[in-house]
């Protein structure tokens, strides 16, 4: 199973969106996905049509040791989801007497990996917290989601050096993508911004850029992914060919997660030295670093 | 990304674009340049000259990434271009230079237009006298961004507001988004008019390509022409003569006795009639005899 975390510190840059439509999308093309809620806000839970505090959730799998299966719920969009709840923000101030917090998650979901293709993980919007801890430790690929927006490549440079610090203190293994969203390709500001962080990130990019649609907002409020309310519109292509390039990922670093991963107590598989980040992000993922990236074009 | 991804998302219809594409054996930038308009029309399922200008984009981004690859120095020892609309507009500049040599010649021409898109930071900027950058100047500009930026060759607030925003970004680490923010604060913190223009400069601007290439309409008078120059400028009567309610009438004006007042209903009272003298039409208030007079106030 791979695991796909879906991190970045700035809320609102559709993290929660493209991990419920990439899943849908990911169905689509006949992979079982499952969707892991680690957002207190519980937002992927909701914009799937699940209620929340209605069961066994990631706060009690992560916190009284429940196992994923009996969490687990079948949501729209052929989705298999592990719910968050509004108690999944006490995780974190129980976490700091615990020993070793964030490796549970990844023991958690290891029974589950002959049964899924992907796990896809909705952090919360910081990137030091344990439950973001908790994903990259899971992850196989840390999607980095950035919106074409103001400021986007700062606060990417920032979050890729968060990411990387978290890898250097867990020995987290993962690859990293950068996803952009919300480009409107009508506005010069956007299509700037896109060149910027193609020049920035290069092949780590993701070739698709996820447009700006209502769409998508109008499938949150219905509780179901936009390729069940409008398949043909422009979100729902663009999460096919984001589903199609996910598929076709080669893995350099992440290791996929195996059922041997749940009887590991301790930090899974800690390497001998921090696992390094590829070559290409090494200058960047330090935002006071000031050597120019050479592209990858 | 892939450049042609890249292109795709900007120009095309994104992910759908770039898959028709690629199935056609369409696979890079340099095929769309080399590509028959007609059938990248049918391949993109626009007009041929949406396709036109799609190669054009194209071919701008590919001189714009190939510039970040080979390096400013690389860009800067270019001596012919390929571009024929660039050959066309050096062309047309070496042609108006040796026909028209004026005092112009003292200043510097352009050896070659200004960029469009991308390009390095020019060095001149760097080298026209200005003011210095240093840290707090700007908002957010601290001394470790100034140090970038020196080494990317913009040094003055001058250079740093002409400056290409992604070159230099990419030539200094400083974030994009963070540069152009820096930008706008330098571009509003200078003059109107720079003070690095040399002295004897033209007063208009280099033409640019599109002004080279495109007639452009005659250029309207900067102020509406009421009647023809050759023509007098007719003069009032002594009489008629208009003139300031500040100042009042030169001569005092002969004419009935207000019956309430017991005076001159010509002789106006600044206070009671702000706006006009005697016999002059009140603008913006219509003069009803039924009004009530302005001092008398709400509760009279």
């Amino acid at each position: 199973m791979q695991a796909l975390s879906l991190v970045n510190q700035k809320g609102g840059c559709g993290k929660t969106t493209s991990a419920i439509h990439l899943g849908a999308a990911l169905v689509r093309r006949g992979a079982r996905v499952l969707l892991v809620d680690l957002d207190p806000q519980a937002h992927a839970t909701l914009g799937l049509g699940c209620e929340i505090e209605s069961g066994p959730g990631v706060h009690e799998v992560l916190a009284h040791g429940v196992p994923a299966r009996e969490a687990l719920r079948e949501a729209a969009g052929g989705l298999f989801l592990l719910p968050a709840s509004a108690r999944l923000g006490e995780f974190e101030e129980a976490a700091t007497q615990a020993l070793a917090p964030e490796r549970r998650l990844r023991r958690a979901l290891a029974p589950l990996a002959s049964e899924f293709d992907y796990a896809l993980c909705d952090c919360p919007p910081r990137v030091d917290g344990v439950l973001t801890a908790n994903a990259l430790a899971a992850a196989t690929v840390a999607v980095l989601v950035v919106e074409t927006g103001a400021f986007a490549l700062q606060g990417a440079l920032r979050a890729l050096a968060l990411v990387e610090e978290s890898a250097r203190v867990q020995g987290s293994r993962f690859d990293v993508r950068v996803l952009a969203t919300l480009f409107d390709r009508r506005t010069r500001f956007d299509r700037e911004v896109l060149v910027a962080l193609q020049a920035r990130f290069g092949s780590l990019l993701f070739d698709t850029a996820v447009r700006r649609d209502v769409r998508l907002r109008e499938a949150t409020a219905c509780g179901c992914p936009v390729q069940e309310l409008a398949p043909r519109c422009r979100a729902a292509l663009d999460f096919a060919a984001l589903a199609a390039e996910v598929q076709a990922l080669r893995l350099s670093n992440g290791r996929p997660l195996c059922p041997d991963d749940a009887k590991q107590s301790g930090p899974v598989d800690e390497p001998a030295c921090p696992a390094p980040l590829p070559a290409e992000l090494a200058s960047t993922a330090r935002p006071d670093r000031c050597a120019p990236l050479r592209p990858a074009f | 990304m892939d450049p042609l991804a890249l292109l795709c998302n900007l120009y095309g219809d994104g992910p759908a674009t770039l898959r028709r594409l690629r199935e056609a054996g369409v696979g890079s930038l340099e095929a769309i340049e080399e590509a028959e308009p007609e059938r990248l029309a049918g391949l993109l399922r626009t007009s041929v000259r949406s396709a036109r200008r799609f190669q054009v984009e194209g071919h701008l981004l590919h001189e714009r990434t190939a510039a970040a690859v080979e390096g400013p120095s690389a860009q800067r020892g270019k001596e012919a271009p390929t571009d024929p609309l660039l050959r066309k507009v050096l062309e047309t500049w070496r042609r108006m230079d040796a026909e028209d040599p004026s005092p112009a010649d003292e200043v510097p021409a352009p050896a070659e237009p200004r960029p469009e898109v991308g390009g390095p930071p020019r060095e001149e900027s760097a080298a026209l006298p200005g003011t210095p950058l240093d840290g707090g100047c700007l908002d957010g500009l601290d001394a470790s961004t100034v140090r970038c930026l020196s080494k990317a060759g913009v040094a003055t607030l001058e250079g740093l507001a002409r400056c290409d925003a992604l070159a230099t970004s990419r030539a200094s680490g400083v974030p994009y988004t963070h540069l152009l923010r820096l930008q706008l604060l330098a571009r509003r913190s200078l003059p109107v008019r720079p003070a690095s223009v040399p002295e004897g400069a033209p007063s208009s601007p280099a033409p640019s390509a599109r002004e080279l290439l495109v007639p452009s309409p005659p250029p309207l008078p900067s102020r509406p022409r009421l009647r023809p120059a050759h023509l007098p400028v007719p003069t009032l009567p002594q009489e008629e003569q208009r003139f300031s309610p500040a100042e009042g009438p030169s001569e005092p004006l002969q004419g009935p006795l207000d019956p309430i007042l017991g005076r001159q209903a010509t002789q106006a009272d600044p206070a009671d009639d702000p706006a006009g003298g005697p016999g002059e039409p009140q603008l913006g208030r219509a003069s009803k005899p039924d009004d009530p007079p302005e001092s008398a106030g709400p509760f009279a």
